[in-house]
């Protein structure tokens, strides 16, 4: 592992860390929407200033927040470029074939690559400061208003925190076959595709076994620990919402709430 | 064939929150034929050592030669290694994927350059050494056997190459005492014929059967390298080490506080019996 994965957590105890996990996903959630609604250049000043803040608060390094977007170059570039050229024949400077490259598009395209930029920022910060588990728990609690309609919310619950915890073990499980067959003398570094191809099952076949006899053992471990699936499962650790969660979600709220207001102020600009 | 390691370091993930230091200033040389048995409480390195030997990892630091070449200098061929070092991992039956155990045998010979007839002859061995009935066994899906078949299967999957050096980590893992002894008899028997056996392992009676000479790791640093029936000496620096000793060596340990005379090197079964039979005739007070 010679850098960080994107978005892994990173264990911390600045005040982002301590937040309540279902606050700070809904936080995210109104945050993302409130990027979209952007259509001034102050809004995005004060996106970016209050995105910066945030940064500042987790106490996650500068590149390690912005490696979201570390291979998305290519991604924005593109974006930009066919806003430009496509966006808005009307205004074009001028035209050639299908080509109408214009100052509304480019513009346009730039608040697009600012508000997807804006939005893997932010979705990074908290993935970085809040343990896998604790999202999957945020998201339950998110989501449980909809048992009363009847889909099994606390299932589906248990199904993504499995997986989510599961993902570390297999990761390993691939090192290890890959190494074992390494050095048995497979290639996977073959250019032909034919050849990738069939390197691919001696990799291939031994993760689905090691992961359905994962699956088999995990399941018989929890019947014998007496789950029946019933909904209303308690936590092993939980806190009260404190004033400090509140005043956060307060805080986004009141940005949303400015974000609306400059928004309706500003409702002849077209981006 | 000898695996010379040259002020190795090696850490994992560094200049990042998650930075370990996993080995450090390693010097070692293992010779021809040696039987090397590496000891160590878990997480003190031993799989980062093996893995730097094989050259599935690269160094931070220092450097690893092969037969007197660097592995991870720029000219060196990597197939070369693959085909000198084999490596059984802790439940090598996991790499098992083909459809019978003849074709899941030879896939590491597909591209050792061999014949046909070579690769053949190659598997059949590997099959018997490893102490199952060829034709009975050959055409059978893997899938379908025991869990110490599979494992004999897994291991003649690796031996099949003939590799001059094996590399095994925590190989009796899970087997019954039968499978392990015949296994561990295997390694003794393919030491006889001159590979070098590389093994770790936390069962100390078997280290000290078969290995000649024993590695301690603690904390990334090589804490002892001694020829094995020296190695188990000194019971409290194994101890803090997180390392046990055989039963003989505890029982010819326990005779000496009781004031029997017993040697400090007394580390296997067949050293311990004639001491404790004279014992019990009444002599050595």
């Amino acid at each position: 592992m010679k850098s960080l994965p994107t978005g892994i957590f990173i264990p911390g105890d600045s005040p982002i860390h301590r937040l309540d996990s279902s606050i700070k996903l809904l936080a995210l959630f109104i945050t993302v929407v409130t990027i979209v609604l952007v259509n001034s250049f102050l809004g995005y000043v004060i996106m970016i200033l209050f995105i910066m803040m945030i940064a500042m608060l987790s106490g996650i390094s500068l590149p390690v927040a912005l490696n979201a977007t570390n291979k998305l170059y290519w991604f924005f570039i593109i974006i930009l470029l066919m806003n430009t050229f496509f966006y808005s024949p009307e205004d074009a400077w001028f035209s050639f074939w299908v080509f109408t490259p214009s100052m509304t598009g480019f513009t346009y395209g730039l608040t697009v690559v600012l508000r997807v930029f804006l939005a893997l920022v932010i979705s990074n910060i908290l993935t970085s400061t809040t343990p896998p588990m604790e999202i999957t728990h945020a998201l339950e609690h998110l989501i449980s208003p909809f048992s009363y309609v009847g889909i099994p919310t606390g299932q589906i619950a248990m199904i993504l925190s499995i997986a989510i915890q599961f993902i570390p073990t297999l990761a390993e499980e691939t090192d290890t076959i890959r190494k074992a067959q390494m050095t048995r003398g497979a290639r996977f570094d073959s250019k032909k595709i034919t050849q990738k191809a069939e390197a691919v099952l001696p990799m291939v076949i031994p993760i689905f076994l090691a992961a359905f006899k994962r699956a088999d053992e995990l399941s018989v471990a929890m019947e014998a620990r007496g789950y029946r699936g019933v909904s209303g499962r308690t936590k092993k650790s939980s806190r009260p919402l404190l004033v400090g969660d509140y005043g956060a979600l307060l805080i986004v709220l009141l940005v949303c709430l400015l974000q609306i207001a400059l928004r309706l102020i500003n409702l002849t600009r077209t981006y | 064939m000898s695996i010379e390691l040259s002020r190795v370091s090696y850490t994992y993930s560094p200049g990042t929150v998650f930075e370990t230091v996993a080995l450090q200033e390693i010097n070692l040389t293992i010779e021809d034929g040696e039987y090397l048995g590496l000891m160590g409480k878990t997480g003190c390195g031993k799989s980062t050592l093996l893995q730097l030997m094989v050259g599935l990892m690269q160094p931070s630091r220092g450097q690893i030669f092969v037969d007197g070449k660097d592995i991870n200098g720029r000219d060196y061929v990597r197939a070369e290694l693959r085909r000198k070092i084999g490596m059984v991992f802790q439940y090598p039956e996991i790499q098992l994927f083909e459809t019978s155990v003849e074709k899941d045998v030879a896939f590491g010979l597909k591209h050792s350059g061999l014949s046909k007839a070579e690769a053949a002859d190659n598997v059949r061995w590997a099959i018997e050494i490893v102490g199952l009935d060829y034709d009975k066994i050959r055409s059978v899906s893997p899938f379908s056997l025991s869990g110490g078949e599979k494992r004999r299967v897994a291991i003649a999957g690796i031996l099949a190459a003939k590799p001059k050096i094996l590399i095994l980590d925590e190989p009796i893992a899970g087997l019954d005492p039968k499978g392990r002894d015949a296994f561990l008899d295997l390694t003794q028997k393919l030491n006889a014929d001159g590979v070098t056996i590389i093994m770790v392992s936390h069962n100390a009676d078997a280290l000290s059967k078969y290995a000649s000479r024993i590695i301690i790791l603690d904390s990334g640093r090589l804490a002892l390298d001694s020829p094995s029936k020296d190695a188990f000496k000194d019971l409290a620096r194994l101890e803090t080490l997180g390392v046990g000793v055989s039963q003989a060596r505890e029982v010819a340990h326990l005779l000496s506080q009781c004031g029997f005379q017993t040697p400090a090197d007394i580390i296997r079964y067949e050293e311990l019996q004639p001491l404790l039979l004279s014992i019990a005739r009444g002599g050595h007070l």
